[in-house]
């Protein structure tokens, strides 16, 4: 029930403020749901916050019960005893009890199931599990926190003409809060249509507020976003059906995510071609929203045409979601094809890092150095995926929920700049931080944290991904020959460490032209500096960065548990992975003491 | 349910009566042409086609409003009749030991055989489709009730025009003849020729009709000659008998030819690419209504005639048979051109009617991955190939009746803005949100709907023909697969011209004057609209619903009538071995 009104409760109040004439009260009304959704999203943590085993298996079996006592209702039924659904339901139970014994299920919560499109079995069946929560927290978080800076657009003057230059904010507020309800249902959908239909649902709002809202180009940014994402979602759409197919035994297949994940690993032991294309369908679906280099090129259009509140939470939560599907559909679906393609996953993270971080050394444009940022950002969760060791996983997943804070911090850093100066040119500034010394302080974190200074969040995921990557053995080859070694996860993480050379550098050097030196415009003069709802928006997230810089076992924990069943999923399927884990168990137990568990001593305790 | 509770009645009337029980074919021969009342609902059409021409003489009554009734009860009654099965032969012989036979074999076989009716199947795929006419028909009713712009002194010539189309359409789902085919579209297509050229004043209606003609002319020409190939070869022109008599000729250039001849014909109903030029002129020129008309019922029935054609020459057409014609190879290339062309075109359009249609010619193109499902199903054979046609055929209905309501409400809402605007150029859309914004929320709806987006009817329509065409790939068909990644790239085009809409509709600035001003649609008009928009999302959420009239399209006889095999053993004894 608490998922469904997480979900829900932005929906209800985007559909009260349809009814709404008065713009104060939209904003109101819109403050009151995201906070009162934040709370809820709070509340989806008590269970998992117990440390230790994250496992509270009474509540599965609770659910599982609820699901038997349905079965046994229709079993009684004698209209709807031999229905092809409630055979489909014994299936589908069967396979859930199997599952549930799975670490995977049992750790889920806050369950929720309830029979939807029967005939396709399609169920609505939701659950989170650590990563779902802490990608969940995070979005009802970002969305309050933008909200400061939406607050006051609508009072915010065109440079020229001197009118408004947001108008029609009242549909604004309303999307805004549809696109919540669609971003935390993508993050806990456990029923693979239902997931789908959610998916789609961000894109819609998503190109209304950046097209409408938007820069001068943003027809243009938006339509690029929504083909670039719907023509990988319709290659996910294509998989999803084989998998609903291929899961078939004679009365129609599943969409259950847990289902799926027990019965398609066997299957595509059997059918490795339609595996390979499966995965290659799935991972450009995924790649174009996370964005993997080269499918990348909608983000620094989108970002930098879309309004900071907008470019906040496309940063901040909309690229997560393909990492999130990369997590937990791609590698746990296909782990047999997963592994098979490290290399690719590999090298197109690596040239993502790399890439990115040298393209927003080029920028004049501030937020489209930004935006390219998070290319080079977003690739360190490839780099660790693709390593698939324990600490690479965890530094994979724990790098997109730091991104999901600094990033949104640097656009918002960046809409305060161009509130005041009507442009964001690079060159064009100087000397702000005499101007502005609080801007300029707030800045320094926000930047800091990006460049992934230790003490502030980005360093401990980085930090986490090199040490994991570096020790996967992952397509080395071993024994082979010397000139395949750029196959190998090692040689491209000494590869991508040229990446925080460059971030560093594009960092550094902006904020160098930004704050300090001469000011190039007398009009800098007048800038005052943050005022209340800057305040409110650029504080919780400076504090989230240090504090996770901080105190990372915060987030660590809860990304713990899934990313040991993703480990432990591909182990079972893939041999060769398990035996290289023994392998690397074995040599750890050799060494006195593991280096990196003495490097890592504090930061991430086991 | 219906099957079930009139078995239950009639074991009570036979415990009363002592109705003896016999195989059902040998009761509708005692009964002989009574059989008449099977046929009741094209009868029903047809009288009311007839009573309206009187009324309309009559200076008395033919007000808009009494032709409109007339029309509305001459195709509500029908659909009635059709929708409660058994009603048909209720209505006429309450004979219950007759009527529960043909329940007890139209549920094993999924047709009723009525004997003398060689030309004529009485079976679910026929009903489907002429409840699919009978519908869209009622809604073109109040769609030209709606518009404003149509003379109203002829109004009464337009009703009996789209009953005449209609009839045709029914008669053309469920022809089992090719002659009588071809007569059905005929019978469709001369009264659609009219109905494009209404606005005798207008010269786009007039070069629209003309172009529909004269397509209609030469591809019916070519039908023809096909199909007087065919019967030269097989010696009939049942449909079932030929696919089966088909096979032992060995011939295999001409046979393809002829039948590339006849799928001409129907191509040019389903307007499929190579044969949709005439499409979009005559969806521009015609009224706006006649275009919705055209381009759901008048499609629908071709795709109807081409499945029953096409599955009885691919069904079981293994081994060195029809080498020419690969079924499945052929309808996916048509499939993947006619959507891609459809929506390449569709991209430089600047009128709203003229980019609609060639959404429609697009849509074919989807619709024909259920029908080269259907191929697949025909050319595997066997319960398994008949499980992939029965899966086609389905997913082929469902997605029609998604269409038939997005397209149905997406012509509605160019009709609100041109009545306003007076035009049907995109431009009229320019700021709509500002005059009207219920109506840009209705039309995002049933734009995601046209794209296949989630949450909405057209989505689960499109994957239900993905599952079928996946199903079919599955068996061994990887021109499946393609046909399947086209359509997929294809909605990615589609959804960049129906975000013009959008685009126009939320923000494009629009004129000043005429965005301050609202715009105001009826109640028949938010009846349409807004029926048509809800009922996309509210079937998304009830998405089960309508697998039951989908599995009816599945039913598809696929034996020659049992008169038809007498009457040709009959002949052929007795010319004997001559030729």
């Amino acid at each position: 029930m608490l998922l469904t009104l997480t979900i829900f409760t932005p929906l209800l109040f985007a559909l009260i403020c349809l009814f709404v004439r008065d713009l104060r009260t939209v904003k109101l009304l819109t403050l009151t749901g995201t906070l009162l959704t934040f709370f809820l999203s709070l509340g989806l943590i008590l269970p998992l916050g117990s440390r230790g085993s994250m496992t509270s298996l009474a509540q599965e079996c609770e659910d599982t019960g609820k699901i038997g006592s349905l079965l046994a209702e229709l079993r009684g039924n004698p209209e709807t005893r031999n229905t092809s659904y409630t055979e489909n339901l014994a299936r589908e139970v069967e396979v859930m009890q199997r599952a549930s014994q799975s670490e995977y299920s049992s750790s889920l919560h806050h369950i929720e199931f309830v029979p939807w499109i029967k005939s396709f079995n399609v169920n609505y069946f939701l659950g989170v599990d650590g990563l779902g929560v802490a990608l969940i927290v995070l979005t009802t978080f970002l969305c309050l926190v933008s909200l400061g800076a939406a607050w006051n657009m609508d009072k915010s003057l065109d440079h020229h003409t001197h009118k408004p230059k947001y108008q029609g904010m009242r549909a604004f507020f309303i999307l805004y809060l549809i696109l919540e309800t669609g971003i935390i249902g993508v993050f806990c959908s456990m029923d693979y249509l239902l997931f789908y239909v959610f998916w789609e649902v961000v894109l819609l709002p998503m190109y209304f507020l950046v097209g409408i809202w938007g820069g001068p180009r943003r027809i243009y940014a938006a339509i690029k976003f929504f083909i670039y994402t719907l023509a990988g979602s319709l290659l996910m759409f294509i998989a999803m059906l084989y998998y609903y197919l291929a899961t078939d035994g004679g009365h129609g297949g599943t969409f259950n995510v847990v289902a799926l994940t027990e019965l398609l690993p066997r299957h595509f032991a059997l059918a490795p071609t339609a595996g390979a294309l499966c995965f290659i369908g799935l991972f450009v679906a995924f790649a174009v929203k996370v964005p993997v280099w080269p499918f990348h090129t909608w983000l620094p259009d989108a970002h930098v045409e879309a309004p900071t509140p907008i470019s906040m939470l496309l940063a901040g939560i909309l690229l997560k979601m393909g990492g999130y599907g990369l997590f937990r559909f791609s590698y746990m679906f296909m782990p047999q094809q997963a592994y098979d393609m490290t290399t690719v996953v590999l090298v197109l993270g690596s040239i993502s890092i790399v890439y990115g971080a040298y393209c927003a050394l080029g920028q004049t444009d501030f937020k489209r150095m930004v935006a390219y940022s998070s290319v080079s950002h977003m690739g360190y969760v490839l780099l660790g995926m693709a390593a698939m060791t324990k600490l690479g996983l965890i530094g994979a997943s724990f790098q997109m929920i730091n991104h999901g804070i600094s990033s949104p911090m640097m656009f918002a850093l960046v809409g305060v700049i161009y509130e005041r100066a009507h442009h964001r040119d690079l060159n064009r500034f100087g000397g702000i931080a005499n101007q502005m010394p609080k801007y300029a302080g707030m800045a320094l974190v926000g930047f800091f944290a990006s460049i992934g200074l230790p003490g502030l969040n980005g360093f401990i995921s980085e930090a986490l991904v090199f040490f994991g990557a570096f020790q996967s053995n992952l397509g080395t080859a071993g024994d082979g020959a010397w000139w395949m070694v750029w196959t190998s996860v090692r040689f491209w993480t000494v590869i991508c460490t040229l990446g925080i050379v460059l971030t560093a550098a594009y960092l550094l050097w902006g904020y160098q032209r930004v704050f300090y030196g001469k000011m190039k415009d007398p009009h800098y003069k007048d800038f005052k500096d943050l005022n209340a709802t800057e305040w409110a928006t650029l504080v919780p997230l400076a504090i989230f960065c240090v504090v996770l810089g901080i105190f990372p076992q915060l987030g660590i924990k809860y990304l713990d548990g899934p990313m040991r069943v993703l480990q432990n999923n591909m182990a079972r399927h893939v041999p060769e992975f398990a035996r290289q884990i023994e392998e690397d168990r074995l040599e750890n137990l050799k060494q006195p003491a593991g280096k990196e568990v003495a490097m890592l001593n504090g930061v991430y305790t086991k | 349910m219906l099957l079930e509770a009139t078995e239950a009645t009639h074991s009570a009337t036979q415990a009363v009566l002592g109705l003896p029980r016999g195989p059902y074919f040998k009761m509708a021969e005692e009964i002989g042409g009574h059989t008449l009342g099977y046929f009741l609902p094209e009868l029903i059409v047809c009288f009311t086609l007839c009573l309206m021409l009187l009324v309309d003489v009559s200076d008395k009554l033919r007000s808009p409003r009494n032709l409109l009734s007339l029309a509305f009860v001459g195709m509500l009654a029908p659909l009635l009749l059709i929708m409660g099965k058994w009603g048909t032969a209720l209505f006429i012989y309450p004979d219950w030991g007759n009527l529960a036979e043909a329940a007890h074999f139209y549920k094993n076989h999924g047709y009723v055989e009525v004997a003398g009716a060689s030309m004529l199947a009485f079976d679910g795929f026929a009903n489907f489709f002429k409840i699919f006419a009978l519908a869209s028909g009622l809604i073109t009713l109040a769609m030209l009730h709606y518009d404003r712009s149509l003379p109203r002194k002829s109004f009464g010539e337009m009703l009996t025009l789209v009953l005449g189309s209609v009839l045709g359409m029914m008669l053309l789902a469920s022809s089992t003849n090719l002659l009588m085919a071809y007569l059905s579209i005929e019978l469709m297509s001369l009264a659609s020729f009219v109905l494009v050229a209404f606005k005798r004043s207008d010269r786009k209606g007039t070069e629209g009709a003309l172009k529909y003609m004269l397509f209609g002319a030469v591809s019916s020409g070519v039908m023809i000659y096909g199909i007087s190939l065919l019967y030269g070869m097989a010696g009939t022109l049942d449909i079932a008998l030929m696919g089966q008599r088909l096979r032992d000729v060995n011939d295999p250039l001409a046979i393809g030819l002829a039948l590339l001849m006849v799928t001409v014909g129907f191509g040019y109903k389903m307007s499929i690419a190579p044969a949709h030029f005439w499409a979009p002129d005559a969806y521009e020129g015609a009224p706006t209504p006649v275009t919705a008309f055209l381009s759901v019922a008048s499609k629908a029935a071709g795709f109807a005639g081409f499945i029953r054609f096409m599955d009885a020459m691919a069904f079981q057409s293994t081994g060195n048979a029809l080498p020419i014609i690969n079924w499945v190879s052929f309808v996916a290339v048509l499939g993947a051109l006619t959507m891609t062309i459809g929506n390449l075109t569709a991209l430089w359009q600047r009128n709203a009617k003229r980019m609609l249609a060639y959404s429609s010619i697009a849509h074919a193109g989807y619709l024909l991955i259920g029908v080269a499902a259907v191929a697949v199903g025909g050319e595997l054979g066997g319960d398994s190939g008949r499980a992939i046609a029965d899966m086609g055929a389905s997913a082929t209905a469902f997605y029609m009746i998604a269409y038939c309501i997005m397209n149905f409400g997406a012509f509605a809402v160019v009709m609100a803005v041109a009545h306003e605007t007076g035009s049907e150029e995109m431009s009229a859309f320019d700021g709509l949100a500002k005059r009207n914004m219920g109506l840009a929320v209705m039309m995002t709806i049933l734009l995601l709907s046209l794209v296949g987006i989630p949450p909405t009817f057209g989505f689960l329509g499109k994957m239900n023909l993905f599952i079928a065409g996946l199903e079919a790939a599955k068996a061994g068909y990887p021109i499946m697969a393609v046909l399947l990644v086209v359509a997929a790239v294809n909605t990615a085009i589609s959804c960049y011209y129906y975000f013009r809409f959008l685009r126009a509709m939320f923000i494009a600035p629009g004129e000043p004057a005429l965005v301050s001003r609202p715009l105001i649609v009826s109640n028949t008009g938010w009846v349409l609209v807004g029926g048509s928009a809800l009922l996309t999302v509210g079937l998304f959420l009830w998405g089960s619903l309508f697998t039951a009239p989908t599995d009816e399209a599945t039913m598809l006889r696929r034996t020659p009538a049992p008169a038809v095999v007498e009457a040709q053993d009959a002949s052929k004894g007795h010319a004997g071995h001559g030729h």
